[in-house]
């Protein structure tokens, strides 16, 4: 009696411990990605361009100084004699920087810089990042603001300074906007191909086809694709695809109607089958009733079966989204691993997931950005579960088949 | 004659049917079309997979065309000069899943008896909704997290025992990658498996004295093998195709086979993946080859391990 | 005669329901005691109690004192008094092994390792439940394979090999087809020479045909409790006998 015991009691320790191991294993990921993601998270990264673009400006003319007043928010330092705030801040990459926070409309400064670059007036803006400024003071002295000596006293710098030599000014950098839109484009180009196909054809082996030998052939076909993994589907539409949008002249090699027509293929089974599921819980007295009214086989298909399938079409649309969204090596494959700040369907990109391959393949991995993508996309996966199952408890009027 | 609204006139049956025609071969053409996905699939990677044993390239002046024997055989993948061998390659891909399946196996069907017999059922919703949760996590992000987190880890656990690793990329960081991504799918096959054992079962081994630990392993276990072997497979799969996660950890190796777990290795797809972007010609070409003996693996081991369920199954 | 269960005064609730009404009886050991009555009246409920597979059940609480050989059943480890008190189930249940190791399986799981020793056990069970000479070639074979009848055996042999004192039976006929249910019926009448049975029945014509003491019961209360000689052919209460004659049931 014991003895079993004894043994009754190890058996169950090691179930707790292995058990525990799901919740370390999630827990991991989430430390992890939080905390290294969520100090760079923010609005400004989401919609910033990822490519920096450097302005070396100078305000070459002695300024006497305009008598700005400005009511400082904390951490703010306002130079008073050129009217403009500066703040501390912390760049994408987690570095330490010192952004523009406010310009005054009067100031010289807003039109009046020269881009060394183009000898054009560069339009100061918000949110930019100064990374040193050169001024000359009234004794023809240099008072030189690195932006590792703080926002302060760039503020006091300023206020010293009568004429800018150089300001050296940062736009954008790390932010996601083009992948955030690469995928956006991707899934939406996606879904008006797969939708159609698939309902299609959940219809037709649902409702049209005979049960013969035929039958079972198409449905194992469609069933098979579902187990060739993704990195097969980026061979093939290197293959067929791309070229085929380059040869219609739409786009040159990666583009992003290319990955679309991928991920098509790739979910197809998974709409099928789930819209077919749909359309099975569909009593067969409610199809015959409508049949029975003389109504025809077409309009009971669009009349009763697609809008009672309609959770289930629901259902099938947010998994898809979920795959494109977590999608990997077969959008690497045709849609490129460069980063684009302007995108344009006919051309390549990186949605989301392949930003953070993108990242990781660098000589300087960037953790820091990678994470806090991989929140983005931790929350819209989320978001996604719930609102399948919330589709599943509330929409269901036929009952669950399980 | 009058004609009543609720008559269907002639015309208007008529064009009823045509439509129902229309589209009756519309939704058949397009399921032709949606089953005939994988047919092209298929032909098209061997047309293209199959080309370098069969066409000579030239690179740098030498005309070259690759062994079929040496490619299956070979040991080294480098490009110049021409070595492509993935014999290597396939047994690392085969030792690094068979690793990983003796982690996760375990994992999983203890958490889903857990889950399932044992957990007070608050904590037992927790966990499922955690499982859950974990196996919708896109591979990417394991993939980073093996990078940032893992990787480190076998680097330390590697200094004790006074190895070096590169970096902490190791066959050992792709094995735990692999693990924890395809834990959570064998975990709800079993949890669901566990769940459809009869209740009438359990009782009667409750009822002949049996403890509920004993019952659990003996019977419920034992009743729910094919539904856990289901899960199984399925996992082995989607470790098979795994591709942009692994090769974060991997270390990309040139030679081998290796077996020890702190060198770095090398799967098929991350052969297939490594340094596609600026290729050409053989090198290009080869990827699809790469990618048909990945298939002809996948079909290999799902029919092996369906046979080997069938056995198991009926042994009942 | 000698009692092996002692029941005082038991109330039992499901929840708020209270399924069994002040429950007075007495199991005498090494006969064949049947419980009738119609349907929810809390026959299975009892005996159920018995080897406490109604701890299994959620919020389900006894009140009053049960005593087997003398001591309260909750003094009892649950494991040692199933192992001594064994149940068959209406339908038959067996595992999804081999004939072999579903017999084995109660041994087994007590310590009993030895081959040899586990053998014996096995084949003497089978003989016990007449089963052996069906099934003795194919020992290996899955338990699922056989008929009804031939499973429910199965289960009464898998019962059997814990050489318990007891073995209760809930209904153990009513999913099998009249020749089997004749089998086992048979079966009892040999088995109460060594062991105390306790049978749940729908069929009173069952309880004649096998039982040596039956009560009566109806929703949730003893009615009367007699030998069966006696419940059958002079009720006491009224309501005894309007049962046995079919005017409900």
């Amino acid at each position: 009696m014991i003895k079993r015991k004894i043994i009754d009691s190890f058996w169950n320790v090691l179930t707790y411990l292995f058990s525990s191991v799901g919740i370390i294993v999630l827990l991991l990921i989430f430390i992890f990605v939080f905390s290294n993601g969520a100090s760079t998270l923010s609005w400004n990264l989401i919609t910033s361009d990822y490519n920096q673009t450097t302005y070396v400006l100078s305000y070459k003319d002695k300024y006497d100084g305009g008598n700005f007043e400005y009511k400082c928010k904390d951490d703010e330092y306002f130079s008073s004699y050129w009217g403009i705030a500066f703040t501390d801040t912390v760049n994408t990459e987690g570095v330490d920087s010192v952004i523009i926070s406010y310009i005054d409309d009067h100031s010289p400064l807003l039109n009046g810089l020269l881009d060394v670059g183009n000898d054009n007036y560069h339009h100061l803006q918000v949110n930019q990042y100064v990374t040193t400024a050169l001024l000359v003071g009234e004794e023809g002295n240099i008072i030189s603001c690195p932006a590792r000596k703080g926002a302060e006293s760039m503020a006091a710098g300023f206020n010293r300074g009568v004429s800018i030599t150089t300001l050296n000014l940062v736009d954008g950098g790390g932010g996601i906007r083009g992948s955030l839109i690469a995928t956006l484009y991707l899934i939406l180009f996606t879904l008006i191909l797969v939708l159609p196909l698939g309902i299609a054809a959940a219809i037709y082996l649902s409702i049209y086809a005979k049960d013969n030998w035929l039958t079972h052939l198409l449905k194992s076909l469609i069933d098979m694709s579902s187990g060739v993994p993704s990195i097969i589907f980026g061979l093939v539409g290197l293959l067929l695809f791309v070229p085929m949008f380059n040869a219609l002249v739409v786009s040159e090699g990666y583009s992003i109607l290319a990955g679309a027509l991928t991920m098509t293929i790739m979910l197809l089974p998974i709409v099928i089958s789930t819209t077919k599921e749909a359309i099975d819980v569909i009593p067969k007295k409610i199809i015959s009733g409508s049949l029975a009214l003389g109504a025809s086989q077409t309009q009971t298909t669009f009349k009763i079966i697609l809008p009672n399938a309609i959770p289930g079409i629901l259902t099938s649309t947010l998994l898809a989204i979920g795959r494109i969204i977590g999608e990997s090596a077969a959008i690497i494959f045709v849609m490129g691993t460069q980063v684009q700040d302007h995108v344009l369907p006919n051309r390549g990109g990186t949605t989301l997931a392949t930003h953070i391959y993108n990242l990781m393949g660098l000589e300087n991995p960037n953790y820091k950005l990678a994470s806090a993508i991989a929140i983005v996309i931790l929350m819209s996966v989320l978001i996604l579960n719930i609102l399948v199952k919330l589709i599943g408890y509330r929409l269901n009027k036929f009952g669950r088949k399980h | 004659m009058k004609q009543t609204n609720l008559q269907t006139s002639a015309k208007r049956l008529n064009g009823k049917k045509i439509s129902d025609m229309i589209w009756y071969r519309t939704f058949q053409i397009i399921t032709f079309l949606c089953a005939s996905v994988i047919i092209v699939i298929i032909a098209f990677i061997l047309i293209k997979g199959l080309s370098p044993f069969f066409k000579t390239y030239t690179i740098d002046g030498d005309e070259y065309r690759v062994n079929l024997g040496e490619f299956l055989i070979g040991t080294t993948w480098f490009r110049h000069p021409n070595h492509y061998g993935i014999g290597y390659i396939i047994v690392n891909t085969i030792y690094c899943v068979l690793l990983c399946l003796v982690l996760a196996v375990p994992m999983a069907i203890f958490s889903a008896l857990f889950i399932t017999r044992i957990a007070p059922k608050p904590i037992s919703k927790v966990l499922q909704l955690i499982i859950e949760l974990l196996s919708s996590i896109p591979s990417i992000i394991f993939g980073l997290v093996g990078m940032g987190y893992i990787t480190q880890g076998v680097k330390y656990v590697a200094s004790w025992f006074g190895v070096q690793t590169a970096g902490g990329l190791s066959t050992l960081s792709v094995v735990l990658v692999l693990a924890f991504m395809i834990y959570p799918t064998i975990t709800m096959l079993s949890i669901t498996a566990i769940n459809a054992v009869g209740k009438d079962i359990i009782n009667g081994s409750l009822a002949l004295g049996a403890s509920k630990t004993q019952t659990n392993f003996k019977v419920v276990l034992g009743a729910a093998k094919n539904g856990i072997f289901a899960g199984i497979i399925l996992g082995v799969g989607r470790a098979l195709g795994e591709a942009t996660a692994i090769s974060l950890v991997s270390g990309n190796r040139g030679s081998g086979p290796t077996f020890s777990l702190f060198d770095t290795t090398n799967t098929l797809t991350t052969t297939i993946l490594k340094g596609f972007q600026d290729t050409t010609g053989l090198d290009y070409d080869i990827r699809f080859s790469v990618g048909v003996v990945l298939i002809v693996l996948i079909v290999a081991i799902n029919i092996i391990l369906n046979a080997v369920k069938r056995r198991v199954g009926a042994k009942v | 005669m000698e009692k092996i269960f002692e029941i005082k005064n038991v109330n039992l609730y499901y929840g708020e329901k209270h399924a069994l009404k002040d429950i007075n009886l007495d199991i005498y050991k090494k006969k064949v005691t049947a419980f009738i009555g119609p349907s929810g009246c809390g026959k299975s409920t009892l005996l159920r109690c018995l080897d406490r597979m109604n701890d299994l059940i959620d919020n389900c609480k006894v009140e009053g004192s049960i005593k087997y050989n003398d001591k309260e059943l909750n003094q009892y480890d649950t494991l040692t008094l199933r192992s001594n008190v064994g149940m068959v189930f209406q339908s038959p249940n067996p595992f999804p092994m081999s004939i072999f190791d579903n017999i084995a399986y109660g041994p087994r799981c007590h310590g009993i390792k030895n081959r040899k020793a586990l053998e014996e056990i096995v084949i003497s069970s089978l003989k016990k439940a007449a089963l052996y000479d069906e099934v003795k070639d194919n020992l290996k074979g899955s338990a699922l394979a056989l008929s009804g009848g031939q499973q429910q055996r199965l289960c009464i042999a898998r019962c059997i090999a814990m050489k318990p004192d007891v073995i209760l039976m809930d209904e153990p006929t009513s999913a099998l087809d009249p020749i089997a249910t004749l089998k086992i019926e048979e079966l009892i009448n040999e088995l109460k020479k060594d062991f105390t049975i306790v049978i749940v029945t729908h069929n009173m014509q069952q309880a004649t045909r096998v039982s040596d003491y039956t009560a009566f019961f109806m929703l949730g209360e003893i009615i009367e409790y007699n030998t069966t000689n006696e419940l059958f052919k002079n009720p006491h209460n009224k309501k005894t006998e309007d049962y046995i004659t079919g005017r409900f049931g």
